[in-house]
C-alpha cells in the first residue's frame, strides 16, 4: 500500500482520485442479470464469473433443476461455459466466459449433481473449478491426451 | 473422495485380520470397499463403482466412468454440418436414430428449416421402433440378470422382429443413416407400412406372454419390489430423466412438447408411483405397448408428399434440441458461426443425467441388489462417454 501511495504521489494523485475513477461493477439485483442474449428459442443470460454463485442460488430458489453444463472453445485460451436449467418443460441458460487461467467456483454446493459436468469440463478443457464436492482430479475421463478439447 | 463418515468412528483389527468399526449404536461392523465393474456379467458396457460396504450394506458408492471416451463431439472440427449427422448417429448402437434426430432437429432449427409432414411422421415412426428395440433388449438383459436364459432369448427373438422392420424400411439394423439436415434420405412404400402394421400386431400378442412373466413371476417380484426406491422429490432434485424418473411418479415426457409428429398423436406418459426397480420395469413394459400404439397412429395418419426440403447456406446461431430417447431426455446443443463446420456440438445423454440418481438408490441397499439397480436405469455407457 505504501508503494502504491508513493507511486500515486509521484503522479500527483491521491488514492481517492483513482478509486473514484474506477468503473463500478454492475450490481446484480434480484431477478435481473447483466444482459440477455440468444434467441427466443434459446434464451441465454450472460453473467460474470463472480456472479455465478448468486445467480445459480437464485435459480435454485426458483425451483429450477440442473439439466447440463458444457464448455465451448470460443478463441485461443478463451471458453464459454453454459449452464442449463429446467423447470417442467421450460429451460433457461446462464453463460459465462473464462479466459486464460481463470478459475470458477463449483456449483455443487447448490446443485449436488453438478460434479459430473464440472469434472467433465475440467478433464476435457482444463478449466480449473474450485470446491467440487467430488473431485476426480482429472481422472473422470481416461484420455490419452490431457485436456483434448482445449 | 469417498464420504466415509461412518469410518471415522473407532475401529480395530479383528482376529480374522479384517478391519472392524464400532458404530454409534455400539454394534461392530466391517467396513470394506468393493470394486464393482468395469467388467461385470450384468454390465454390457464398462462402468466402475467403488462400493463402500458396512457388512453387506452399501453405505456409499463412487462412480467412475471414462473407459471408452471417444471424443466424438470434437469431430465437428473435421466433418461439416451435413456429414456430422453420421457421426452423431454413431454415438451409440441402440439410440442411434435418436441421436441423429436430435442433431438434425437442432441444425434445422438454427437454419429455420421446416421439414415436410411426411418427414416428421416417418421420423416419429422410426423413433418409436427404436424405443421398441431398446426396451425389448433391456427386458432381455433383465431376464439374463435373473438367470432366466429362455426368457432372455425370447425377448431378443422379439427384438429381432423390430430389427427386421428397421432393416426393411431403412436398410440398416443398428445404424439407419436415414436422417439428414432438411429431411430424409429414404422413403418407405405403402407395402412396407402394411408389413410393419402386421408385424406390430403379431409382436403385441407375443409380447403379452413375455411381459406377463416379468410382471407376475414371484422370483422377479422378490428381486425388484421395494428395491432401489427413489422418491419423486429426490428424482427431480438429482436431475433424473426418462423411465427412471417416471417410475418415481414424475409425469415428464419430452414427447409431450410435440416435436416432429408427436404433437398430432394421442398418448399419455407411462408413470408409476412406487419408485422401485419393479416400477421401472413396469414403466418400460407400458412404454412397449405405447410405442406400438404410436407406430399404428403414425402409419394411420402418414401423409403423402416429399421427404426433404432444400438446404441453402450454412447454419449460424445456436440451439438446444431436447428429445425423449428410449432412456430419457437427451440434449443436443449445436453452435454454429456461419461456416460449414460447427463450433460446438454437445450431447447430454440420459444415462449421464441418471448416474447421480443411481448412486442415491444404491446407498443403503444390499450388495446383492446393486446389479439389479444398475440395470434398471438402463445404462448406456457408449452414449454417456461419447
Amino acid at each position: 500500500m505504501a508503494d502504491m501511495n508513493e507511486k500515486l504521489a509521484a503522479a500527483g494523485k491521491t488514492f481517492a482520485d483513482v478509486a473514484s475513477t474506477k468503473k463500478p461493477a454492475p450490481a446484480v439485483q434480484e431477478g435481473t442479470l447483466v444482459r440477455e442474449t440468444g434467441t427466443p428459442d434459446m434464451p441465454v443470460e450472460e453473467i460474470e464469473i463472480r456472479e455465478l454463485l448468486d445467480a445459480v442460488t437464485r435459480i435454485r430458489h426458483e425451483e429450477w433443476r440442473l439439466i447440463q453444463i458444457c464448455a465451448s472453445k470460443v478463441a485461443e485460451d478463451s471458453y464459454e461455459i453454459l449452464y442449463t436449467f429446467g423447470r417442467a418443460y421450460d429451460i433457461r441458460n446462464l453463460r459465462l466466459c473464462v479466459h486464460g487461467n481463470d478459475r470458477i467456483s463449483s456449483i455443487t454446493s447448490i446443485y449436488e449433481v453438478a460434479y459430473l459436468y464440472e469434472n467433465e469440463i475440467h478433464d476435457l478443457y482444463g478449466i480449473e473449478i474450485d470446491m467440487m464436492n467430488y473431485d476426480f482430479n482429472g481422472k473422470l475421463f481416461r484420455t490419452v491426451i490431457p485436456t483434448p478439447f482445449r | 473422495m469417498i464420504s466415509t463418515a461412518s469410518c471415522s468412528v473407532p475401529s480395530f483389527r479383528h482376529r480374522s485380520g479384517d478391519e472392524r468399526t464400532v458404530m454409534a449404536d455400539n454394534s461392530i461392523k466391517k467396513i470394506s470397499i468393493v470394486p464393482f465393474g468395469p467388467q461385470h456379467p450384468v454390465l454390457p458396457e464398462p462402468i466402475h463403482l467403488d462400493l463402500v460396504l458396512q457388512d453387506e450394506k452399501v453405505i456409499d458408492a463412487m462412480p467412475s466412468i471414462g473407459f471408452i471416451h471417444r471424443g466424438l463431439e470434437k469431430l465437428v472440427d473435421k466433418r461439416d454440418f451435413k456429414e456430422f449427422v453420421l457421426i452423431a448417429e454413431r454415438t451409440c448402437g441402440i439410440c442411434s436414430f435418436g441421436h441423429s434426430l436430435g442433431y438434425v432437429e437442432a441444425v434445422e432449427k438454427i437454419m429455420n428449416l421446416e421439414t415436410t409432414p411426411r418427414t416428421k411422421y416417418l421420423r416419429t415412426m422410426w423413433a418409436e421402433l427404436s424405443r421398441l428395440h431398446n426396451h425389448l433388449m433391456w427386458l432381455g438383459l433383465l431376464a439374463d440378470a435373473f438367470g432366466f436364459e429362455s426368457l432372455f432369448m425370447d425377448c431378443w427373438r422379439l427384438r429381432e422382429k423390430v430389427l427386421d422392420m428397421l432393416e426393411l424400411t431403412t436398410g440398416g439394423r443398428v445404424i439407419f443413416s436415414v436422417n439428414k439436415v432438411g429431411g430424409l434420405k429414404k422413403d418407405v412404400t405403402p407395402e412396407m407400412l402394411e408389413s410393419i402394421l402386421k408385424t406390430v400386431d403379431e409382436l403385441e400378442k407375443e409380447c403379452r406372454i413375455v411381459t406377463d412373466t416379468f410382471l407376475g413371476n414371484g422370483d422377479v417380484l422378490s428381486r425388484m419390489v421395494g428395491v432401489g426406491k427413489l422418491s419423486p422429490e429426490r428424482a427431480e432434485e438429482l436431475g433424473c430423466c426418462g423411465p427412471f424418473l417416471r417410475a418415481s411418479g414424475v409425469r415428464r415426457d419430452l414427447r409431450l412438447q410435440g416435436y416432429e409428429a408427436y404433437g398430432e398423436l394421442n398418448f399419455e406418459p407411462v408413470t408409476a408411483l412406487e419408485g422401485d426397480c419393479y416400477a421401472r420395469c413396469k414403466v418400460r413394459i407400458g412404454e412397449l405397448y405405447q410405442s406400438m400404439d404410436l407406430i399404428r397412429q403414425t402409419i394411420a395418419k402418414m401423409p403423402d408428399g416429399p421427404i426433404e426440403v432444400p438446404v441453402k447456406g450454412n447454419p449460424d446461431g445456436e440451439y438446444m434440441a431436447r428429445i425423449e430417447q428410449p432412456r430419457g431426455e437427451a440434449i443436443y446443443y449445436v453452435k454454429a458461426n456461419g461456416s460449414k463446420f460447427l463450433t460446438r456440438y454437445r450431447n447430454r445423454t440420459p444415462t449421464f443425467a441418471n448416474i447421480p440418481g443411481l448412486i442415491e438408490t444404491i446407498r443403503g441397499a444390499e450388495l446383492a441388489d446393486v446389479a439389479m439397480m444398475i440395470l434398471t436405469i438402463d445404462p448406456c455407457i457408449s452414449c454417456t462417454e461419447r
